[in-house]
């Protein structure tokens, strides 16, 4: 576990977080003005992707438990819905959201019990497995799959039930955008919780807090169900704006990503992973278009750099620009940020 | 009563495939402390060096055998020197760096032999049958199996009964003490993983006798060499041996018995060894958990 010697960003910023976030919230509202509708998937690919690096976070970023299967829960979400509305002929809101986000939790409650005997890399390798387990029933089993397709298309946005039954571009994307912020504060919350920082205190030392006298292991189980709850949602989420659900969008490729994206963000800071989102799905984007084919080979040599120049993540860099001009501006009295 | 021999010669041979990729991989765990998830993108470069070689030059089998071990085993020095080296104790580092090594590997792999799957490679002289209690059976499986015979035979003298595998045992058991004690446990670890390359790449080569080959094969053998690791257990030959047969046996057994459920027995077993005893049938305890 890397430790960050610099403080985080929010504490750097003090006070002036909820006002960055005001601003941040303010350009969500405002950015369809200035992207083509179109593109406007673009964002609700980087929420659902988003949480699920979150939840990676979660896991990897505080509890220190390397989850390398996490979209194992992000497609079992997506599943649950898709076969709910499209096999089971449900589609309001209230009874497919929480169902999804109750598979995940459930599947993560269970396998959990299996995975958390391990830990370190065994962990890693177990989740990995895990992922790669539910990946190949979904490749085989006929139940979800619809239209000769190897996954459930033709999914959409669910009924909420206040008279809305069409969505167009703009309330997907704001319904997206909704999700996001309702998870976010949640996930900020958790990790401000006494939960959340006694899963820090065991990453660092989880001998010294069990001498403290806390289950570390009912601490670990706990942030597992909450990860895979919030990465269900992330599937749904994927699910309901992209139309469908596959099962490589269960496999290692997108666990992978999650890692990365927690990594380059910066691991332990949610927001580090949600930016870390931005940055990979706004690449993915760029880069195919501009050469499809050699887009795994792209994101390999931004895996290895990132492993090999990253330090401390997106967000420790920031911290640290903000710091040196903090100080900058306490020498000179110029500005303050 | 034949097709049980079969299945259980079937079983072994595939077994000794996943023995040559999975030995580097537990190794590797072992002394190093590091995950390498391009251990399974080492295999499937063997198998196309050495399908080149043989198809494309007409190079003999034992000459592609040789050469798709000595330059996988190159490329594994290459990763372990520039790369690898420097991210023992960062699980996320080595996760992030080799998985990049595999979607590398992986597409370079497709840019230069096209994803189309390619028909296996036999050398000439083994190409035929022989009679096993009344059935035909391929001579280059038993061939296989022989060399892995052989080799696990060599590997298992060598970290038992010789100098480099004390030190080996020791690296694995306690790095620190075995390093006060002066072991070079960086140099150990360097030509450990430059063997395992190699038997990787030779296992590529074996492999696609089974299978061909596919750009896929990266991931696919991965997996399975992980499911080897974690029922066998971490940096012991045996332990490796022990998960290697388990797998390949339940493969076999499998598609010829209940042919819907065997892509899924592997996991079932592993789930089983994992409740029973997490660190694996021959699981080092100490070294599973660093």
């Amino acid at each position: 576990m890397k430790k960050h010697a610099l403080p985080h960003l929010r504490q750097l910023l003090g006070y002036r977080a909820w006002q960055l976030g005001v601003l941040l919230v303010a350009g969500l509202v405002l950015l369809p003005a200035v992207v083509p509708t179109f593109d406007l998937y673009l964002v609700e690919e980087i929420i659902s992707l988003g949480l699920l690096a979150v939840s990676v976070d979660l896991m990897y970023g505080y509890a220190g438990l390397p989850s390398l299967g996490q979209a194992a829960y992000f497609g079992l979400g997506g599943y649950c819905v898709a076969l709910m509305m499209l096999k089971g002929g449900i589609t309001a809101a209230w009874i497919v959201v929480p169902a999804g986000i109750a598979s995940g939790a459930l599947a993560a409650a269970a396998f959990g019990l299996v995975a958390l005997r391990t830990r370190g890399f065994q962990f890693l390798l177990v989740t990995f497995a895990f992922g790669q387990l539910l990946a190949a029933v979904a490749i085989r089993w006929q139940v979800v799959q619809n239209f000769g397709t190897e996954g459930l298309v033709g999914v959409t946005m669910p009924n909420i039930g206040l008279g809305i039954y069409w969505w167009g571009n703009l309330s997907t994307y704001y319904g997206a955008c909704l999700v996001l912020v309702v998870s976010y504060a949640w996930a900020k919350a958790l990790a401000w919780s006494p939960l959340g920082h006694l899963a820090q205190g065991l990453r660092e030392n989880e001998a010294r807090m069990q001498a403290f006298g806390y289950n570390t292991w009912w601490c670990k189980y706990k942030i597992m169900i909450a990860a895979g709850g919030l990465a269900a949602l992330g599937g749904e989420l994927f699910a309901f704006t992209s139309g469908a659900i596959l099962p490589s969008d269960m496999d290692y490729t997108y666990s992978g990503l999650a890692f990365l994206m927690v990594v380059l963000g910066g691991a332990g800071t949610i927001d580090g992973a949600l930016l870390g989102a931005v940055v990979i799905i706004l690449l993915q984007h760029f880069v195919s278009l501009a050469a499809p084919a050699r887009w795994p080979l792209v994101l390999g040599v931004v895996f290895l750099g990132s492993a090999v120049a990253v330090r401390g993540g997106l967000t420790a860099g920031i911290a640290r620009a903000v710091s040196v001009g903090g100080r900058y501006a306490q020498n000179h009295g110029r500005w303050k940020f | 009563m034949s097709s049980t021999i079969i299945s259980g010669l079937d079983g072994v041979s595939f077994g000794m495939v996943l023995f040559f990729v999975a030995v580097g991989l537990s190794l590797i765990m072992g002394v190093m402390r590091i995950l390498n998830l391009a251990h399974g993108a080492f295999y499937m470069l063997g198998g196309y060096v050495g399908w080149t070689l043989s198809v494309r030059a007409g190079a003999g089998f034992w000459m592609a055998l040789l050469a798709a071990g000595l330059s996988v085993a190159l490329v594994g020095v290459i990763a372990e020197k520039a790369v690898l080296r420097r991210m023992r104790g960062a699980l996320d580092n080595q996760v992030l760096a080799t998985l990049g090594l595999l979607y590398i590997a992986t597409n370079i792999v497709i840019w230069l032999w096209s994803g189309e799957p390619k028909a296996p490679v036999v050398p000439s002289p083994l190409n035929r049958s022989v009679q096993i209690s009344g059935q035909p059976y391929p001579l280059s499986r038993l061939v296989i199996i022989s060399a892995g015979v052989l080799v696990v035979g060599g590997a298992w003298w060598l970290e038992e009964h010789t100098i480099w595998g004390s030190r080996l045992r020791a690296g694995i058991d306690d790095r620190d003490i075995a390093m006060t004690l002066g072991v070079n446990v960086d140099r150990l670890s360097a030509v450990v993983f430059a063997m395992g390359s190699f038997l990787a790449g030779i296992g590529g080569m074996l492999g696609q006798i089974f299978t061909g080959l596919t750009p896929a094969q990266g991931t696919d053998m991965l997996l399975l060499a992980l499911i080897v690791v974690i029922i066998g257990g971490v940096g012991r030959i045996k332990a490796t041996v022990a998960g290697a047969l388990v797998v390949g046996i339940v493969n076999s057994f499998g598609y010829r018995l209940v042919p819907s459920l065997a892509p899924y027995l592997g996991y079932a077993v592993m789930i089983g060894v994992l409740i029973v005893r997490p660190s694996g049938i021959f699981g080092n305890v100490a070294a599973s958990s660093k």
